[in-house]
Formats: C-alpha cells, structure tokens, sequence
C-alpha cells in the first residue's frame, strides 16, 4: 500500500493532496502507512489552510519555496553556497593544487607546446631532442619523465600532434621510433 | 571465392608499398586535395606553354613530405596513372633502389621511368620530322629513310618508306640518320632522337649530359606531343650525392617539366643540417604538399571505405554497411596506435577481407577482425584489461556504450551478484536508494556503492554532493566516476577509466549469457578489486 500511497502523494505535484482524500482513496488504514514514509522522508504532512495535506519531499520543497518567503530567501542562499561549492569542487580538481600528477601534467603540456612553437621549422616538424632539452631544463624533470609525459600528451590529443619516424630519440610506436613531432 | 560485401576479389592490396596498379584508388580528403594541387601545378604550367616556346622559367618544384606509411608514394603513383588527363608524361622514380647514385645510373632510372609509351610515340613523330625534312629535299633526311632513286622509279614515296620503319618492317639508316642529326641537331637533342629512333640505350658520362639530354626530352615532350614532364624522385635521401644531383636539377631548370620530390620529415630536416643549399630551394618550391593529417582517422576512415567502393560494382556497399565499417575502424584506430597510418590498415584490411571470405562471412565482422588480429598481430591485446577483452567483444562493447552510466551500474550490480553467489560478500536485500548497490563484506562491514558516469562533469559533481550526503547510512561508501574529483574522507572514489568500463560491460555480458568460466573468476576478483568494491 506504501507504494500506491507515495505514487498518488508524488502525482499530486507541488500543490499536493488532502490526507481526508487520501483516506477516503485507501481507507482508515492508510494513517500507518503515512506514518511510514513520514519517518523515512519520503512524504511530509503539512497544514495548508486548515486542512491536512500530504506532499513528497521534492514537491514539498517547490511548495514552500513558492509560499513562504523566509523558505524562500533561505533556499536561495543555500542553492548559492551550493553552487559555490560545487564551482570550487571543479576550480579544486582541474587547479593546479588538485592533484600533484595532473599539475605536472599541465605544466608539461605548456612547456613542451612552448618549446615546440619556439623550435618549429617552417613545416611545424621539431625534433624530440630539442624539445626535450628545453622542457627537462625548464622543469628539472628527467628524459624518462619528458618521454612517458609527451607520449601520454599525445595519446590523449589525437589530431592535435603528428609525430614523424627518424632521429636519435623520441617516443616508439608500431615499434618504430618517432624522433619527430609538430601540431597540427 | 566470395569476397564480403560482394566483392569479386579483394580490393585491398596485399603489397607493403603501392604498386601502379594499386594506386589506381585514391582516397581520403587530404590526399585528394595535395592531388588537387599537384594537378593545379600541371594545368598552370600547361596553359603558360601552350601553343609557345618552353622557356627556364616554365620549371616547377613541388616537394611532398610526410612520414613513413603515409601514402606518399602512393599519391606519386596515383598521378603517374591518371588517365584523364592527356597534357602530362611522368617518369617515376624510386631513388632507393638506385645505387650507386651515380649521373650514368640516375639518368636510367628516369628514362626507364616514364615506361615505353611515352618513347614510341616521340618515335614516330620524329620519324615523320624526318620524311617531312626528306620530302623537303633535305638530302639526309631522304639518306636516312632510304629514298633513293629506284623507290621514285618505283613509286614509292617518302610515306610509306617512313611508314616501314614506323612499323619496324624496314630500318633506318643510321649513316644518313647521323648526317641528318648533325645538320638538324643539337649535340643532346641528337643523342635523344638517336636513342629514341634506335631505340637503344643512351649512355652519358656527366652531369652536363645529363640535363642535356632530360632537357631534350622535356622539349620534345612539349613541342611533339604537347606535353609537359613530370619527374617523381620518390625516397629522397639526404646523402651529399644524391642532394648535388637535385640541386643541380633544380638549377638546370629543366623548361616545361615539373621536378616533384617525395620524403620524409627526418630526411627534410636532415637536408637542412646536410646541405643548407638545397634545404633553401626545397623552402621555396613552388608547392609544398604536407599530406599533415594522413594518418588521422577520418582519413584512414576515408581511405579504407574508398577501396571498397571502388571494387564495388554492385553497389551492394551501401551508407550503412559504410558507417558499420567505419565504426570498427574507428574503435581498431583508437585502441591501436600500431593501425594508425594508412599502410598499417590497409594491411590489416587486406587481411580481414581475406580471412572474411574464410569464413564465409558477409562483410567485416567483429569476430573477422579478431581473427585477422590474432593472426597477424598475435602479441596484441587490450590495454589495461584485467579481463583479456577479446578485440571483437571490444570493438562490439565500445560502439555500443551510448549509455554507459546505465550499462556500468548493471555490470557492478552483476558484479556483486557474483561476489555474493561465491560466498565473498553478502548483498543487503534492503537496497538505498542513494547507492546503486548495498552489500556487506567478510567483515560484516555494510557498503554502498554508487555509479556517477554522466557525460556532464559538473551534473557528476553535483550527484556526488548528493550521494556523499547519505555516506551515513553505509560503513563505507566507494563512489566510481568518470570525473576528477578529489578524495574525500567520506568517500572511497574510484576513477574508472576506459579499460575497465570494458572489462565491466565484459564480465557483465558473460555472466548474463552464463557464459563465466572457472579460470575467469581470479581475473574477476582482480577487476572487483582494482574498483575497490571487495
């Protein structure tokens, strides 16, 4: 019975409908189920008038946001320090404070993209050793961290860089070794 | 043998570089368009010399640099074969298979390049130069033919005696041939006609000769045939030799001929370090074909479809069987680096349309490509599948995951099912709303786990707030997500990556279809683990 009551409860929308009405739906009995989904939140049972009337917790919420102006002015500010939270969540994850990787991460992709412009011939083709020079340089990290770095950038940016086979070292795919890079 | 889609044979080739019957097909957008702009090349250079004197400054350069696999050669190929247009003559040439690369062996290589074609028909129009010259009263030219007195008796003209020796039935004479030649032309222009009429080979000692000679043959070309040269030196090296020979073809410049030259960009770079000189001229060529972007999937996706369609004379590959394709293509792409370069899936396809036909299967399907792979490539596997996916149930797993919040939230909910059929958690019969699944560990320890995979990051946020909000409820609450988030002290959140949305929506397929195996259930604990819900 719980159910049916809390499906009728939901339907009834954010103007929600009268317990007498519910009673006469579902009988006397339907006082305990009420009780039930009262105490586990999923209705709520408010005076509107002078009468009784039942509400889900959503349409509840929509209905005294709409008649009680302090509801109103308080579930603004929350809805605001909500959206706060939730917009320092993302500046917190994709900030450089985040998360130790992903910054070293970002400081790489600017630094190697730096270096790429700064070296690029007039086809845009650089070769890794150069750029791995100036970017371990600028960042103080090592050739194995440049190469494991500049494959996962380029692996993640399909269509954005081209790599080239040819030259002394670079980063190896189809076992063949690529010594050359540029952005497309 | 019935080939998939209908095809009579497989229109793939199965050689590691194109031949000219292979480079019949071109595909893919940006191959077309450098396509497009060597034959822009073509018809400028054609217009500016029709019906006029070629002079030094009808020469073009067009340099195509790319890398390895690319379809360079491919493209050279491919114009080398284009029947529709009349005004060109190509001689391609291969200049790794030349060695020593010397004047003698270069200028071979270009002669035998442009094939027999474009010889006998200077042949025969310099042929009728000569009785043209004869019926003129050139003493030589009627030397050279063998006109004399008794064919006039005979009535036999100058025609016909020309046209025996068109026809091979009778020879020139190469006495009044020389007379004729030395009278009529220059020292090379006389050594090509020589060689042409004759056909024998023309040897030269230096490189003086050498653009000698091409220069003869390029204005023959023009003022005979009406044609304009093209020479395809395909595989540029950076070694010095081979960069004096094209410096000094490009500075030769060679009128009504366009010098294209094809490499790599390790070899371009190369030339700059090697050879400054020639690292300018090739700067400033007048077209620069990059073919940036070959290897990318559309192209590939592009390419892959065109050869089909091509060979397609039914019409019976349709857009759908098209975008079906594609689709795979696109999965193999994204997955494989190793089948991102157009010879690589070229390859691979070759191969699958074969092993389709094997099979007598219709068109490539998921279980050919499988088979294709394990056959050609049998080292490769999935990254970071704790579930060794087999490639076909991947490839049919990835095109399919439009929903995958909802597909992942089955498969952990399989998931538990599972754990708790072999005795290692119990799953709560009174499930939260808030989670998507609730169960107790060995422990008795109560977990909610809850799936937050919606495309939109910020929606993720937002729902992990929520789901966060009921972590009381649970002893521990693990939250998988698409989403970057910050560990938090109330949550375990797990990042669920690509691989092991596969290997859930796997697992998840085979327990449904009870199809899970003994040795799978370590592999399973392993996955269960690694998302942290047992």
């Amino acid at each position: 019975m719980n159910s049916q009551i809390l499906e009728r409860v939901v339907a009834s929308g954010v103007c929600g409908i009268k317990k007498a009405e519910l009673k006469k739906a579902f009988g006397k009995e339907c006082d305990t189920s009420l009780d039930e989904l009262a105490k586990d939140e999923k209705i709520i049972v408010d005076n509107k008038g002078v009468a009784h009337y039942v509400w889900s917790k959503e349409n509840y919420v929509s209905h005294i946001s709409e008649n009680d102006p302090k509801f109103k002015i308080i579930s603004g500010l929350v809805k605001n320090l909500e959206n706060s939270v939730n917009q320092l969540k993302i500046d917190l994850a994709s900030g450089p404070q985040a998360d130790p990787g992903h910054r070293v991460y970002s400081d790489f992709k600017a630094s190697f993209d730096g270096a790429l412009s700064d070296l690029s011939t007039s086809m845009g083709w650089v070769q890794f050793t150069a750029i791995r020079q100036k970017v371990c340089d600028s960042l103080g990290i090592s050739a194995e961290k440049f190469y494991s770095l500049a494959l996962q950038l380029i692996e993640s940016n399909e269509g954005k860089y081209e790599i080239s086979t040819g030259g002394q070292e670079g980063i190896h795919v189809r076992g063949l070794l690529h010594g050359y890079v540029r952005r497309l | 043998m019935t080939y998939p889609y209908g095809l009579k044979e497989n229109p793939y080739p199965s050689s590691p570089t194109p031949t000219e019957h292979d480079a019949r097909i071109l595909g893919g957008t940006r191959h077309n368009e450098a396509k497009g702009a060597i034959i822009e090349c073509i018809s400028d250079l054609y217009r500016k010399i029709s019906r006029k004197k070629a002079t030094e400054n009808d020469f073009r350069l067009i340099t195509v640099v790319q890398d390895v696999g690319s379809g360079k050669t491919h493209l050279a190929l491919h114009i080398k074969t284009l029947k529709t247009r009349q005004d060109i003559v190509t001689s391609y040439v291969d200049l790794s298979t030349i060695s020593p690369k010397t004047n003698e062996s270069i200028y071979g290589a270009m002669v035998s390049g442009f094939g027999r074609d474009l010889f006998s028909e200077m042949r025969e129009k310099l042929l009728w130069q000569i009785c043209d010259a004869a019926q003129k009263g050139d003493v030589h030219a009627r030397r050279a033919i063998g006109y004399g007195f008794v064919d006039r008796l005979k009535g036999i003209t100058m025609k016909q005696k020309t046209e025996d020796i068109i026809y091979d039935k009778k020879t020139i004479s190469e006495e009044g041939l020389a007379g004729y030649l030395a009278t009529n032309y220059s020292h090379h222009e006389a050594a090509v006609v020589k060689s042409t009429i004759l056909r024998t080979e023309d040897r030269i000692t230096n490189l003086d000769d050498l653009h000698g000679r091409l220069g003869a043959i390029a204005r023959f070309s023009h003022n005979l045939l009406g044609k304009v040269i093209l020479f395809e030196l395909d595989e540029l090296d950076s070694q010095e030799g081979t960069l004096d020979f094209v410096k000094s073809l490009i500075n030769a410049h060679i009128p009504s001929s366009i010098l294209l030259l094809i490499t790599t960009p390790s070899v371009y770079l190369d030339v700059q370090r090697v050879n400054p000189s020639v690292f300018d001229r090739l700067e400033k060529a007048n077209y620069k074909i990059d073919l940036a972007g070959a290897n990318s999937i559309d192209e590939l996706i592009e390419i892959a479809v065109e050869y089909i369609r091509e060979a397609d004379k039914t019409a019976r590959f349709n857009k759908k069987e098209q975008q079906d394709l594609a689709a795979k293509i696109r999965v193999l792409c994204d997955e494989f680096p190793e089948f991102r370069n157009v010879r690589s899936i070229i390859n691979i396809l070759n191969h699958a349309v074969e092993k389709a036909a094997d099979l007598g299967e219709q068109v490539i399907s998921e279980p050919v490509i499988d088979e294709t792979i394990k056959q050609t490539y049998p080292g490769l596997k999935i990254k970071g599948s704790i579930m060794e996916v087999p490639i076909s149930e991947f490839i049919r797993i990835k095109r399919a995951s439009g929903t995958t919040q909802n597909q992942v939230k089955e498969a952990l909910s399989n998931l538990i099912n599972y754990a708790h059929e072999m005795g290692n958690v119990s799953k709560s019969s009174k499930q939260n709303p808030s989670f998507d699944v609730v169960y107790s560990d060995a422990f008795g320890t109560k977990i909610g786990v809850a799936v937050v995979m919606d495309s939109s990051h910020t929606k993720n946020f937002e729902m992990i707030s929520n789901v966060v909000k009921s972590s009381a409820f649970v002893d521990k609450l693990v939250i998988l997500t698409n989403t970057s988030i910050p560990q938090s002290g109330q949550a375990i959140i797990v990042n669920v990556d690509k691989s092991k949305v596969v290997d859930l929506l796997y697992f998840s397929s085979k327990y449904s279809e009870h199809k899970l195996e003994e040795p799978e259930t370590e592999k399973i604990k392993m996955l269960a683990k690694t998302i942290c819900v047992i």
